[in-house]
């Protein structure tokens, strides 16, 4: 009987201690099939708890993160009364909203209303459980990693449609169709430049892309190909933070003209819904552009046997971590410093600018290739 | 969107040359943000009721009306009624009386906190500086009556 | 007391994946008829939204993991976005035009009906149909073999049939173009 495994050492340690804890069973229910179902049930929970404590995890510090970040950009303080320097609001945020009565306005088509904020969570947690967080911490390790990617996306904007459609509201309605076209229009970009890596790296594997990069800081796919690998990275950031429908590019919520978009009408846990998968996009784009650019778990040696010594002591975890909490707080600092551009010079700067400049750098990175790689 | 006829090669080098000067002025605006970032000495914000004790009012802050006196307690209030003329709620109310040597002095100089909007117009309209708006704002009372102050401690000299 | 695990395999020769089969097949049925059923017809693009899941778990279950990504991308991440729009653009909002009216209920479902007949009646006697072994050798529908093949030089390469259908893909970007230019000037 075919069970599917899930293959790393987690895994393994499941599967060898599973069948020891059967022998204490009746002998009348023992089999190797339970043992591999049993195995496979718990190998799969692990994993479900890990995606989760990632993403759900992080929300709280990443919402902490952003108001402190908004608030020295802006030369304030911030949360500073509950706990440390604030630090306990945001978990009081989180229970505020979540006790909040969830409330339909009149009139909406309830069905799509309230499974559009499910739809939008789908792409962040399936694109988590694809990063590789660490040598062996990695959920599921599969050939397709970088087209699944670019395939689950498209339920994001899915999300977004029927949400504002649903709330039977103008500026939802507004709000949604306007993100719907920027995120289409994004869409293909971001497509360019992950092909631009798997071109560069040869895999579309995300665990083999990190190994490509590892040695050097100047093995990173960022430094590897010669001022190329800088510019894919710019146009990974600006298309992945269009992507996220974070500011500048938040055509979607944009509160001064649309009253919050396609999320306006919702409140409490649906509301908290769009909230959270705003903020797992962004750790799985953050993790997503180390994975791709930055090395990965790998440490950045810098050739010197001393340092690198030092340096490779760090379990990859936290340099995965400090990568991902670097780009985040680069997203962030861009949010709180450049403004909204207008729905046509969003469009125009996609279709007459990025669009032809990725093109550009797919023919110089399969040129590259030909020639130096 | 204004229709501009020009020729294509104009079209490109205007193109190329917004490339350019578009991601400078990012870079500058992101430097100025950058620099409020790693300078936390630029906050602003007062963490109010725990650094009350610390906390200065700046100068120019207008607070409730108070009398200038020296360190003797005299005022320099000749019970002209110029503020009381000035004020537009009608808060102040100066009560003269007569000193021995017969000359118009202060009596009360009676001050209704209560419709006072704190706009110091009195302060600039008195012409012996006898007046200003203290630094105070903790203001907020219980009781109405004491919203209604006689700011002088002493008759006026005159 | 416990069920006899045993006897399950007989049932299910190939175990997981042949359970997994079943329920796919049912929910995509289930949402198929949903599909054609609902008279809302936003509701009824959300269950072709989860139909088109179905086919993509169905591929995924035969080891095609390009073909299912491609399902994805292309009904889901394009069609039924597009659909979306154009339900969004074309109807009002808050009037109860979305509500559709199915004429002739008896005789659509009579013609349903003879389909699936027709289609068991054929399909069924079909060789390797019902073969439980998958004959196919490992990494056949992998993402590497796929393009080796899509892009192959040899006999059984692609790459004649790929490039005409780049070329007629860019000559409907440009005849996009040139139909929104037209639209503009007349303005």
């Amino acid at each position: 009987m075919f069970v599917p495994s899930v293959t790393n050492p987690i895994g393994d340690f499941v599967r060898e201690w599973v069948p020891k804890l059967a022998e204490y069973l009746p002998a009348a229910i023992q089999s190797d099939t339970l043992n591999s179902v049993v195995a496979f049930l718990v190998n799969a929970v692990i994993c479900v708890i890990a995606v989760c404590l990632v993403n759900i995890g992080s929300a709280p510090i990443l919402i902490y993160m952003e108001r402190k970040v908004c608030a020295h950009v802006q030369c304030r303080m911030g949360p500073m009364r509950l706990g440390w320097h604030g630090t306990i609001q945001t978990i009081a945020d989180v229970l505020k909203m979540l006790f909040k009565e969830v409330y339909a306005p009149g009139g909406v088509d309830k069905f799509v209303y309230f499974l559009a904020p499910l739809i939008v969570l789908i792409a962040p947690f399936m694109v988590a459980a694809l990063i590789p967080f660490g040598e062996n911490l990695l959920v599921a390790n599969i050939d397709m990693g970088i087209p699944l990617i670019i395939a689950i996306n498209g339920f994001g904007v899915l999300g977004i449609l029927l949400g504002g459609w649903s709330s039977n509201n103008k500026y939802s309605l507004l709000g949604a169709l306007r993100s719907g076209a920027q995120m289409i229009s994004y869409e293909i970009s971001f497509a360019l430049v992950l092909l631009f890596v798997v071109m560069i790296s040869g895999s579309t594997n995300l665990m083999a892309i990190t190994q490509t990069q590892s040695g050097t800081i100047f093995d990173w796919t960022i430094f590897r190909v010669p001022v190329l690998g800088i510019i894919a990275f710019v146009l990974f950031f600006i298309s992945s933070t269009a992507e996220m429908n974070r500011a500048p590019f938040d055509i979607a919520e944009a509160e001064q003209e649309l009253t919050g978009g396609y999320h306006t009408e919702y409140n409490g846990t649906p509301f908290a819904m769009f909230y959270l998968a705003e903020y797992i996009a962004l750790v799985t784009n953050s993790s997503l552009a180390v994975t791709c650019f930055l090395g990965g778990f790998h440490a950045p040696c810098l050739g010197i046997a001393a340092v690198d010594g030092v340096l490779t002591m760090i379990p990859g975890v936290v340099w995965f971590f400090a990568k991902v909490f670097f780009m985040i707080w680069a997203y962030m600092m861009v949010r709180w410093t450049f403004v909204r551009p207008r729905v046509d010079q969003l469009m125009s700067f996609e279709w007459k600018f990025l669009l032809p400049l990725n093109l550009l750098m797919l023919v110089a990175g399969a040129a590259y290739v030909a020639l130096v790689g | 969107m204004e229709q501009k006829n020009i020729s294509t090669k104009q079209y490109i080098k205007e193109y190329l040359k917004k490339c350019v000067t578009g991601p400078w002025s990012l870079l500058c605006g992101l430097s100025v943000s950058l620099r409020y970032f790693f300078n936390p000495k630029r906050i602003v914000t007062e963490q109010y009721p725990e650094n009350r004790k610390t906390l200065k009012m700046h100068e120019r802050f207008r607070g409730r009306l108070s009398m200038v006196e020296d360190a003797d307690g005299n005022n320099r209030c000749t019970a002209c009624g110029m503020c009381e003329r000035s004020c537009p709620n009608g808060s102040i109310n100066v009560q003269a009386t007569k000193n021995i040597a017969g000359k118009k002095v202060l009596g009360r100089y009676v001050y209704h906190f209560a419709s006072c909007t704190q706009c110091g117009l009195c302060v600039e309209a008195c012409p012996f500086g006898a007046i200003e708006m203290a630094p105070e704002f903790e203001v907020a009372t219980t009781d109405i009556k004491s919203l209604e102050m006689i700011l002088n401690k002493k008759e006026g000299q005159g | 007391m416990f069920p006899d695990l045993s006897s399950l395999a007989n049932v299910f020769p190939l175990g997981g994946i042949d359970i997994a089969f079943y329920v796919v097949a049912f929910v995509m049925v289930a949402t198929a008829i949903c599909t054609v059923a609902v008279k809302n017809i936003l509701q009824s693009a959300v269950f072709l939204i989860f139909s088109f899941v179905g086919t993509t778990v169905l591929y995924l279950l035969l080891h095609a993991e390009f073909n299912a990504l491609a399902q994805i991308m292309v009904y889901i991440g394009g069609v039924v976005i597009f659909v979306i729009f154009t339900i969004l653009l074309t109807s009002h909002l808050g009037e109860d035009a979305f509500s559709t009216k199915i004429p002739r209920y008896f005789a659509a479902f009579i013609i349903s009906i003879a389909f699936v007949a027709i289609m068991v009646k054929c399909l069924l006697p079909a060789q390797g149909l019902v073969t439980t072994a998958a004959t196919a050798p490992e990494g056949f529908a992998s993402l590497k073999a796929l393009s080796v093949r899509l892009l192959g030089y040899g006999a059984d390469g692609f790459i004649l049939p790929f490039e005409i259908v780049s070329i007629l893909l860019l000559a409907t970007l440009i005849g996009a173009i040139t139909i929104a230019r037209r639209g503009k000037e007349e303005k």
